[in-house]
């Protein structure tokens, strides 16, 4: 296990093809822009929204892994389980959605602890591909146990007046649902770091990751501080799933869908590392969203229309993870020795 | 996979006294998917390569149902499940015919597919089978059933089931993507000139965008741009802005499965529906009850190979939804019209014998009441010899609106153009050769 970082720089970048790739991509930016710049401007604002999306959805997962070296496969579950409470809470108790917004992360994590507990505890320090299997495990009976309360039929609720709106910033038109989102993404970021950075309880559990029996010698309980992590990454997931399922509703299939783009985020922005994953989500989101434009832009004025690949925006999380790999194999800002 | 077991008890009591008069112990076709397993004397004559099972004069025939029990497709497969054991239900009342179901989970894997069926047939000794959500999966099981005679109806819509990759035992319950397109397109270019195209980027949604494509200029509207999009995706935003940006008159949202909620929703959330006409192929209800009827009102044409609007018994929709978790949609209607034509055409021939079912299924005119009651219309309904299409009609639909549909809360769209199936299935693909 390694400690995580919110703050760490990448290191001997090769300069010179960084810079050219800097400059082609410069050039194809203005290119866009002088030949569709409202679509360019309006998809880039997307993606940074849709890359904050996905940050909430990637953050518990980096969380978890980062500090207590597990790779939660069950994330996804935990993910869709939070959607689910979401529909029960406001579709069948009738309560408000302010409401679920709180106690469905709760609940989550509190059922997080329980997996943990009765599951992980005994697998910290193992082949993290035991935990792997242990919690795909457990995402394949979440998702039968979801199956089994709520149904197949993909469902949905109705979020409150204000997320089913949308604001006008500009040209642009901004469903108030992803803003949303993408502002309790923020809040997320920036409370874990001021939990894991600025007080007694993150000291404590780095210092307990650096040398446990160390800081159980100094009266540190360990196993309770893991067990807490693991419920705050599995809240956020709870989160993420309340936020999902307002704006398009929850299916069986979303945890799975979803965690695979998680896993490809923490996987660009390195292993352990939980700034990396904030600015790996942003730039895939951006990606998604800007690279089929751009493409499209620079193969028409360079008539080479043929050039353009149709679907090119569903690529480019693995095409990103592709380049960046090739290039930095731990990740943008990945420690080395975490689960090498 | 699972077995409903309701008639174990009479195959046993009849066990001893079948044994002696099954003729369905001879009759392997020597492909080696063993027939004549007799399921321990219970009369059921195995594999695909019974002559008859009967129990006395009962016929017994196991039907397999290979389909999408997990993942988001499992809806579509629950319902094609439900469809078919409401059908094995009305054929017990009506037929002397004993149906077994087995069922199997095939992801949405064509080759967990195959498996599934093969083991289906050599280990339940399945006669006939059906489902299979997407095409894929649908058209390597036909396959597979053609090359071991075990007749298979596909629940996919390409046009390919019946095309390029039909084969001598496959034979097309849902109406083609074609098809399809043909009652719809005519529709959108009356209500709008210049549409964009969003499409799920394989085969399916590749061949509607050609479809819809020839069908709205024809009809004189314009297609000014389209984006194809991966499936499934998860975000519509920058499609639906590279959709705008273009400032067409519609938006078509040629999308599968979940897509469709997904689109919809997203496209509700900045109030295009507002501004733009919107159509949406092969419409499944299922996929917009987990958005609402706000998106069902705001889609203006939609594709739809059979609805629950039509003018169908009341006593069918209130059996499917007391043995279905579903609401009755297109997906019971084809698990419940396969699995009768099956056993009907076994029932005609006599025997479970897979090339009998096939010969029978052939061109045949659909007969059943029961069948012929969810197609409210005169016309005739058919296996067309050629391709092996059931000939039926489809559906152009449309929203209602959402005081309409409160105060009538069963029914979300209304039909606003049929076509005859012989109008929409066009002449029989060249590149069919049965």
């Amino acid at each position: 296990m390694s400690v995580a970082t919110l703050a760490s720089t990448p290191d001997e970048l090769p300069s010179i093809p960084w810079l050219l790739a800097g400059l082609a991509l410069l050039a194809v930016v203005i290119v866009t822009l002088a030949v569709r710049p409202q679509l360019f401007i309006s998809n880039l604002v997307g993606g940074l929204v849709y890359g904050m999306i996905l940050m909430m959805i990637a953050l518990g997962l980096s969380l978890i892994l980062g500090l207590l070296g597990v790779v939660n496969f069950a994330h996804g579950a935990l993910f869709m389980l939070g959607a689910y409470g979401a529909y029960q809470t406001v579709a069948l108790f009738e309560l408000p959605f302010w409401l679920a917004l709180v106690v469905v992360p709760i609940g989550v994590g509190l059922l997080g602890v329980l997996m943990e507990v009765t599951v992980l505890r005994r697998l910290y320090g193992e082949d993290p591909l035991i935990g792997l299997l242990a919690t795909f495990g457990v995402a394949l009976m979440l998702e039968e146990a979801t199956r089994a309360q709520w149904g197949g039929t993909p469902l949905s609720f109705d979020p409150p007046a204000v997320l089913r709106a949308s604001v006008q910033v500009g040209f642009l038109e901004i469903a108030t649902t992803r803003l949303f989102t993408a502002a309790v993404g923020a809040l997320v970021v920036g409370g874990l770091y001021v939990l894991m950075y600025r007080t007694d309880f993150g000291l404590s559990i780095r210092a307990g990751l650096q040398d446990q029996q160390m800081a159980e010698f100094l009266g540190i309980d360990i196993p309770k501080r893991f067990t807490i992590v693991f419920f705050i990454g599995a809240a956020i997931a709870g989160l993420s799933g309340v936020l999902r399922g307002a704006e398009v509703g929850m299916d069986l299939g979303m945890g799975m869908d979803f965690v695979i783009l998680a896993f490809v985020v923490i996987v660009v922005g390195g292993l352990g590392s939980i700034f990396g994953s904030v600015v790996s989500a942003l730039l895939i989101g951006v990606a998604v969203f800007v690279t089929p434009v751009m493409l499209r832009a620079a193969t028409t004025v360079a008539g080479l229309e043929w050039l353009y690949v149709s679907g090119i925006g569903g690529l480019m999380p693995f095409l990103v993870m592709i380049g960046v790999l090739l290039v930095r194999p731990r990740g943008l800002f990945g420690e080395e020795g975490l689960l090498e | 996979m699972s077995r409903s077991n309701r008639r174990q008890v009479l195959r046993r009591l009849g066990g001893a006294a079948t044994a002696a008069g099954t003729f369905g112990f001879a009759g392997c076709m020597g492909n080696g998917n063993g027939g004549g397993n007799g399921n321990g004397g219970n009369g059921n004559g195995g594999g695909n390569g019974a002559t008859t099972g009967t129990t006395g004069d009962t016929l017994e025939i196991t039907i397999g149902c290979p389909t999408a029990l997990s993942g988001a497709f499992a809806p579509n497969g629950e319902a094609e499940r439900d469809g078919g054991q409401l059908a094995i239900r009305h054929l017990e009342n009506d037929l002397d015919v004993s149906v077994d179901l087995v069922t199997a989970d095939t992801e949405v894997d064509p080759s967990v597919a195959v498996e599934r069926l093969e083991g289906m047939v050599v280990e339940d000794g399945v006669h006939a089978a059906y489902g299979g959500v997407s095409s894929a999966v649908g058209i390597a099981m036909g396959s597979w059933g053609s090359d071991n005679r075990v007749p298979f109806c596909p629940h996919g819509a390409s046009d390919d089931i019946t095309g390029a990759e039909c084969s001598e035992y496959m034979f097309a319950t849902y109406s083609g993507n074609s098809m399809q397109a043909s009652v719809a397109a005519p529709q959108m270019a009356e209500q709008a000139d210049d549409w964009y195209i969003l499409y799920s980027d394989y085969t399916w949604g590749q061949t509607a965008e050609t479809i819809f494509t020839e069908v709205l200029e024809e009809n004189g509207s314009n297609v000014i741009g389209s984006s194809a999009v991966p499936f499934p995706a998860d975000d519509y935003t920058s499609y639906l802005n590279t959709a705008e940006e273009a400032d067409p008159d519609g938006i078509a949202l040629l999308v599968a499965g979940l897509d469709q909620r997904t689109s919809m929703n997203q496209l509700l959330s900045v109030g295009l529906e507002q501004d733009y006409t919107i159509a949406m192929h092969q419409l499944e209800d299922v996929n917009l009850w987990g958005v609402g009827q706000e998106a069902a009102a705001a889609i203006d044409v939609a594709s739809q190979g059979w609805l629950p609007s039509l003018d169908v018994p009341a006593d069918w929709i209130s059996e499917i939804r007391e043995m279905s978790e579903h609401e009755p949609y297109v997906r019971h209607y084809m698990g419940y019209t396969s699995v009768d034509q099956l056993v009907r055409a076994a029932v005609r021939a006599g025997s479970t014998d897979g090339e009998a079912i096939k010969n029978e299924l052939e061109g045949h005119e659909v007969e059943s009441e029961r069948v012929r009651a969810l197609q409210p219309s005169e016309e005739s309904l058919y296996w067309r010899a050629a391709d092996h299409q059931l000939v039926q009609p489809v559906y152009a639909s449309a929203g209602r609106a959402v005081e309409d549909m409160e105060s009538d809360p069963d029914r979300w769209f209304e039909v606003i153009d049929r076509m005859p199936g012989e109008e929409a299935a066009g002449e029989p693909s060249a590149e069919c050769e049965l």
